[in-house]
């Protein structure tokens, strides 16, 4: 049995009449590692806020364990969290920063010892231990989000809300945060949202991913749900890279479509014969030889990434397709070249992109 | 490369050249001289007799010092009661109104409560009543609250001025809600934020509060020349001005308490003027 740790049921937020959060209810399970994903401005902070009782809900509720905290104030809502602007107490080093959450443990405040060594634990986790008696403000950013981070990772909350914690460190840093992160998670289990607009880092953490649009959930599913099962063009669009081509086309019928002079099959179903749909193909789902669902244009730009090439495609009807050729490839611009799908990689979805073809 | 050289020029160009120099530092000094003046004469007036106050050439340093203004001072007058009076009051001051004004900055600044918006218009309103206009209803209010003649008089009055409530409040809004945010979350209750948080980072808003108060305070003549009829329970001011009101001025001897009265503030100046001379610099510059 798997116990629900936090429930969101049909929470809105307004900022005037600005609608940030639109109707979400989520469900997250204790242990559970959920990520946050979406462009700028979506409401991924907005919704760690009213979690966090930084922010409160213009209507619906919020439980934790099974208990209505819309009331509660922030400090009893045992909450860990990264601040997206790290939100370091600037006048204290940052030994003491760490150190702050402990302070409101009546108990644990006689025991110097034990926090000092919470203090070490939590710095050498993030790597930071070298820099425990500066102030932040001489710090740099990417050592400040790490003091972020480790102030959160010295308690023992209820939950761990993370707000693009790894932002600001460089492609190695963030690695191995990362997997430091998915240790420390399966090591504690303790219900964690994680805010990213890295689709990638999304897919490599998450036990769940909710897409996030203008603050509404989009969809919510594992990451190869989320990945093989896209719910729409903007999760389609979203999740992938490079990111997937939307071709317009008419259905034949029968799970099969006209998009230019190609006809392609689909696993899915593409309605009654002749509405208008839109086609998704990802450019890595491409077999580079003439197959099944064949697509063919002339190659018009090509881009190298180093283990394969990523080729533009552009036929009579269709233009900027973009496909991905494995390896470095001969073709030269202007050659045409050839490219099949799977009928399980063909995705369908609504002409006015609002959701998946049903 | 070519507009990082254009900026390197342009900042050697705002480093001021010789002539700017010569011109700035002659300013300053008259200026200096100019304030110093008033001060080196009643120093030269406190230290002669009456006689030779009017001898004719002025001399500034007269040939034989002559210390009986202070000695009378200190032995006819009230001086030192003045003194202790004022140094208390200002001080009671300065404390209770950093502590109300904080609060209250606090709230205004970073709490959402009911009727905010109210308060805080009505004081803005009362900043700009005229202390002048405020005296005769004060009076009668003091009066009729049975404190006229005590130290209440002077101390309460005073706190109700919301000046420095919004001093304190700029400085309070400038500080982002996420600090505030996450001291919550890491289970600060509002006094520890309040204490811990706040109050730490605007030290120097606090430090510039507490100088101006304690000036102001220092410096007020007309609400104690009114509240307080008792001699000994005056502050030095009234005190000071009191000593030419029996038909002869004595100017020596005022001369001598007026130099007297500037030692502690002097004193409060030059132990504090690199902190707020500092702060009102890098807020200048911040803009
Ligand atoms: N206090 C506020 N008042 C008014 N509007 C707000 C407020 N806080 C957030 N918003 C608006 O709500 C929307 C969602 O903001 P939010 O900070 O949750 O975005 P986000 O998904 O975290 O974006 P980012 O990835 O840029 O951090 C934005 O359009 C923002 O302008
Ligand atoms: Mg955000």
């Amino acid at each position: 049995m798997t116990e629900i740790a936090i429930e969101f049921r049909s929470v809105f937020k307004k900022f005037d009449d600005f609608v940030a959060i639109r109707n979400l209810n989520l469900l997250i399970r204790k242990q559970e590692f959920l990520v946050l994903l979406g462009p700028s401005g979506c409401g991924k902070s907005t919704i760690l806020n009213l979690l966090a009782g930084i922010e409160d809900p213009t209507s619906g509720e919020i439980f934790v364990n099974g208990k209505l905290v819309n009331y509660l104030l922030p400090r009893y809502r045992n909450v860990a969290m990264v601040f997206q602007s790290y939100a370091l107490y600037p006048h204290m080093t940052v030994a003491k920063n760490i150190e702050y959450p402990l302070k409101s443990d009546k108990g644990l405040s006689r025991n110097r010892d034990k926090i000092t060594k919470m203090i070490a634990q939590a710095a050498e986790l993030v790597d930071i231990t070298d820099q425990l008696s500066k102030k932040p403000p001489a710090l740099s950013g990417g050592q400040r989000q790490r003091v972020a981070l480790a102030r959160a990772l010295v308690r023992d909350p209820e939950v761990f809300l993370m707000d693009e914690p790894l932002s600001n460190l460089d492609a190695q840093l963030r690695d191995t945060m990362r997997y430091h992160l998915i240790n420390l998670h399966r090591k504690i289990g303790k219900a964690t949202i994680y805010v990213t607009h890295d689709q990638q880092e999304a897919m490599t953490m998450a036990d769940r991913i909710v897409v996030m649009n203008e603050g509404s959930a989009q969809q919510i599913g594992t990451p190869l749900e989320i990945y093989n099962s896209p719910v729409n063009k903007f999760v389609a669009g979203f999740v992938g890279h490079p990111r997937m081509n939307f071709l317009p086309g008419k259905s034949l019928g029968n799970r099969s479509v006209q998009v230019g002079e190609f006809k392609l099959t689909s696993s899915r179903d593409t309605g009654q014969k002749g509405t208008p749909l839109v086609v998704g193909l990802r450019p890595t789902d491409a077999k580079s030889k003439k197959g099944y669902n064949n697509v063919e244009g002339k190659i018009t730009a090509r881009e190298f990434t180093g283990t394969d090439t990523i080729l533009t495609l552009s036929s009579g009807s269709i233009e900027g397709v973009r496909f991905r050729h494995i390896g470095g490839g001969s073709d030269i611009e202007g050659d045409t070249a050839c490219f099949s799908y799977a009928p399980e990689n063909v995705h369908i979805f609504n002409e006015d992109g609002k959701g998946r073809f049903s | 490369m070519w507009k990082l050289i254009g900026k390197q020029r342009n900042v050697v160009s705002l480093r001021p050249t010789p002539p700017v120099i010569t011109v700035s530092y002659s300013v300053l000094f008259l200026a200096a001289i100019v304030s110093i003046l008033p001060f080196l004469y009643i120093l030269s007036t406190s230290v002669k007799d009456t006689q030779s106050l009017f001898s004719y050439p002025p001399e500034w340093i007269p040939e034989q010092l002559f210390w009986g203004n202070y000695v009378k001072l200190f032995q006819e007058t009230s001086f030192l009661n003045w003194t202790f009076n004022t140094i208390f009051i200002g001080l009671s001051i300065t404390i209770l109104k950093l502590i109300i004004d904080a609060m209250a900055a606090y709230s205004l600044a970073k709490l959402q409560f009911i009727g905010k918006h109210i308060i805080s218009s009505t004081l803005l309103m009362a900043v700009a009543i005229p202390v002048a206009a405020l005296i005769i209803p004060l009076f009668f209010i003091v009066r009729d609250m049975g404190l006229l003649n005590t130290y209440w008089a002077l101390i309460l009055p005073a706190l109700a001025n919301p000046l420095g409530i919004f001093l304190l409040r700029s400085f309070i809004v400038s500080l982002p809600d996420e600090l505030i945010h996450s001291a919550r979350l890491d289970g600060a209750s509002e006094w520890r934020v309040f204490t811990q948080l706040i109050l730490p980072l605007i030290s120097s808003g606090l430090v510039v509060h507490a100088v101006f108060t304690f000036m102001l305070q220092y410096t007020n003549f007309l609400w104690p020349l009114v509240a307080i009829q008792t001699e000994t329970r005056q502050v030095l001011t009234v005190g000071i001005s009191s000593l030419k009101s029996n038909f002869v001025v004595d100017w020596g001897l005022i001369s001598a308490a007026s130099l007297l009265a500037t030692i502690p503030i002097t004193i409060l100046f030059i132990a504090l003027q690199r902190f707020f001379l500092a702060q009102s610099l890098s807020s200048a510059l911040k803009g």
